[in-house]
């Protein structure tokens, strides 16, 4: 029987879906699944087989584990340092940005620069940058005779020196977005502030702050759940090191993978990062949809 | 209350575009003034140069004899009503209404009794706590009015605030500015577009075009006596009609042709006409100046043909070609009656003909 002209086109759209839904399921859907399903199992990579269930017990296990309380606190201070400096920096930039109007061009291109650069790269560069004995860095202190720094040494020192790593490389994400924000917010108030009396930080206060508040916090979930993830600087940089200062949760969790080799314990911290992140989204995808 | 005098005022644009051409003008204190023109003639650019959005380019603006040039807007105490309204869109009304006033720190009490007040005025009251989204555009433009008289400035500046109002709602808020400006004898600068809103609201018409005035007057004298041909066809609805015309002298008469028909002038006028004798001039006539019979002696007729009765209730516009497919308005009685396509005779007051000047288009007196 030949096919409505309506199935014939509900066939040729799966057609045309089919590779990317494939492309889906094979990079995240199974990986998600495998991860799940595992994070129940003792599944160790001297063992690696779903044989023995082990229910909840990866869980618990991680709960109980010693150092992954000082991984929650460090991430969670980690995320909230680069979120709220990249916001400050990155809103100041947006204003002072907004009103350019020449040569606009070149100053997206600087500022877009970081952004493009794989962050692998972006790791090895500062890592050279900040090398205490070779690095371009101390070479400048050093000019202006000040004592070189252990960068990346010292474990008091080398969380800041991810956090300006990661601000340097990010900030100006938050930037565009703010810039974009910036751009879209009606003229007319602004005049009408003016005329009643308001100086600029009065207009900054009174209505920019408010009127761009749906994209400030658009903007500081989206970078809070990159931040959450944040992973590549810390393997390129310091391998959590020095000591364990800037062991991150989701380095943690490569940790207990590759270097413990126990993939249920580490599924099961993937798990949790996880659901915080998802809630996160959720908030976020909520938020973005609501009609204010 | 102020007196606002605008001295050789330009404003050039990026480049070289001169939106405002040196234009002088003294507007009285207490005064409801209309700055009336069509689009991009400089109007809204000049009200926005006193309002101190706009830097001027050269010139002077004084309020009571007080240059304010380099002066911030905020400075100036002068109020504005946006065409688009430019509400606060975050603020509840009280608080688009009291913003102006809380940044001049003015008493808490003070603000509430003022802003009540203005409320209770323009019939807001109960919106007191709505959003701007939350309200029409007849109430958002209430609002905006509000927000401009609660400051109590010493001058108003309307840019085109009725533009965006239907029919129905223009008309009432025509006669309520009127009403409010009798009642607060504040200077008002009214900017529009809209000639009907410049006759009937404005104590005196500033009309402009291409960045410069062209004619300041009551709307009754610029009605009477157009100076060009630009002001001629721009006020009234429908305008004065126009035609190109050439004038012959013949013994003791002028005789002015246009389409086919012959319009013969009385002597009185020979004086200042003598030097078009033999030449161009434009011909106008106001379409309430054209009767469909002779009711005095002082008449001229000429022959049209029918195109379009318009019956607006009180009155009938009569819309018809003349011999060389030129068209013509007549505004008649509401008792005139035609058929398509009929020849008939129309007649001109003489006394009420218009004669301008082909090459400069002024009026010739």
């Amino acid at each position: 029987m030949a096919l409505s002209i309506q199935q014939r086109d509900q066939r040729f759209g799966f057609l045309l879906t089919l590779p990317g839904l494939a492309t889906l399921f094979i990079i995240i859907i199974f990986p998600l699944v495998f991860t799940i399903i595992t994070s129940f199992y003792d599944y160790t990579l001297l063992n690696p087989n779903h044989d023995d269930f082990v229910g909840l017990e990866n869980y618990q296990e991680v709960l109980e584990e010693e150092y992954i309380g000082h991984s929650v606190i460090i991430t969670i201070q980690f995320v909230l340092a680069t979120v709220f400096i990249e916001f400050i920096i990155g809103f100041a930039l947006a204003l002072a940005l907004d009103k350019v109007q020449r040569f606009k061009s070149i100053y997206y291109l600087i500022l877009l620069a970081p952004l493009m650069i794989n962050p692998v790269v972006v790791g090895l560069m500062w890592r050279m940058i900040l090398h205490t004995e070779l690095g371009i860095m101390n070479y400048l202190l050093k000019l202006m005779s000040i004592n070189r720094v252990n960068w990346l040494g010292d474990s008091d020192i080398a969380f800041w020196t991810i956090v300006f790593v990661d601000i340097w490389h990010q900030v100006s994400f938050m930037t565009i977005l703010l810039l974009a924000g910036l751009a879209a917010l009606p003229r007319e108030p602004y005049e009408a502030a003016r005329m009643d009396g308001a100086s600029a930080l009065r207009c900054l206060i009174y209505i920019t702050l408010p009127l761009m508040r749906p994209v400030i916090i658009v903007a500081l979930l989206l970078r809070l759940i990159f931040a959450v993830k944040t992973f590549d600087i810390i393997y390129i940089m310091t391998k959590g090191g020095p000591g364990i200062a800037t062991d991150l949760v989701s380095y943690f969790i490569y940790r207990s993978a590759f270097f413990s080799l126990d993939i249920g314990r580490a599924s099961a911290l993937s798990v949790g990062l996880l659901v915080i992140v998802l809630l996160l989204t959720f908030y976020l995808y909520k938020y973005m949809r609501s009609p204010n | 209350m102020a007196e606002i005098i605008l001295k050789n005022l330009t404003k050039i644009y990026s480049g070289d575009v001169l939106a405002v051409d040196d234009i002088n003008l003294k507007i009285n204190d207490g005064e409801f003034i209309v700055f009336l023109g069509p689009s991009g003639c400089g109007k809204s650019t000049t009200l926005r140069m006193i309002a101190g959005l706009e830097t001027i380019s050269e010139g002077e603006i004084l309020i009571d004899n007080k240059i304010v040039n380099d002066i911030d807007s905020a400075k100036r105490d002068l109020a504005i009503v946006f065409q688009n309204y430019a509400l606060y869109p975050h603020m509840s009304i009280m608080g688009n209404l009291s913003f102006g006033l809380k940044l001049r720190k003015l008493p808490l009490l003070e603000i509430e009794k003022r802003v009540l007040e203005t409320a209770d005025l323009l019939g807001i009251k109960h919106l007191l706590n709505r959003k701007p989204k939350e309200l029409s555009g007849g109430q958002q433009q209430r609002v905006a009015l509000g927000r401009a008289l609660v400051r109590e400035p010493i001058a108003f500046l309307f840019d085109e605030p009725l533009s965006n109002l239907d029919a129905k709602l223009r008309a009432l808020m025509r006669t309520e500015l009127i009403k409010l400006h009798r009642r607060l004898k504040t200077t008002t600068i009214h900017v529009t577009h809209d000639q009907v809103e410049a006759m009937t609201m404005g104590e005196r018409i500033c009309i402009m075009e291409q960045g410069k005035i062209i004619q300041v007057g009551t709307p009754i004298e610029i009605y009477k006596n157009p100076v060009n041909t630009f002001v001629a066809g721009f006020l009234a609805s429908p305008p004065m009609n126009l035609f190109d015309a050439s004038l012959t002298a013949a013994d003791s008469e002028i005789n002015i042709q246009f389409s086919g028909n012959v319009v013969t002038l009385p002597k009185k006028r020979f004086a200042s006409l003598m030097k078009y004798i033999d030449g161009e001039i434009v011909f106008g006539i106001r379409p309430e100046d054209i009767y469909p019979e002779e009711i005095t002696e002082n008449m001229a007729p000429f022959d049209v043909t029918v195109l379009a009765v318009e019956s607006l209730g009180p009155e009938t516009i009569l819309v018809s070609h003349l011999m060389d497919g030129q068209e013509i308005y007549a505004r008649l009685d509401r008792s005139f009656k035609a058929g398509y396509n009929t020849k008939i005779r129309l007649y001109v007051d003489i006394s009420k003909i218009k004669l301008f000047d082909s090459k400069t288009t002024l009026a010739i007196h």
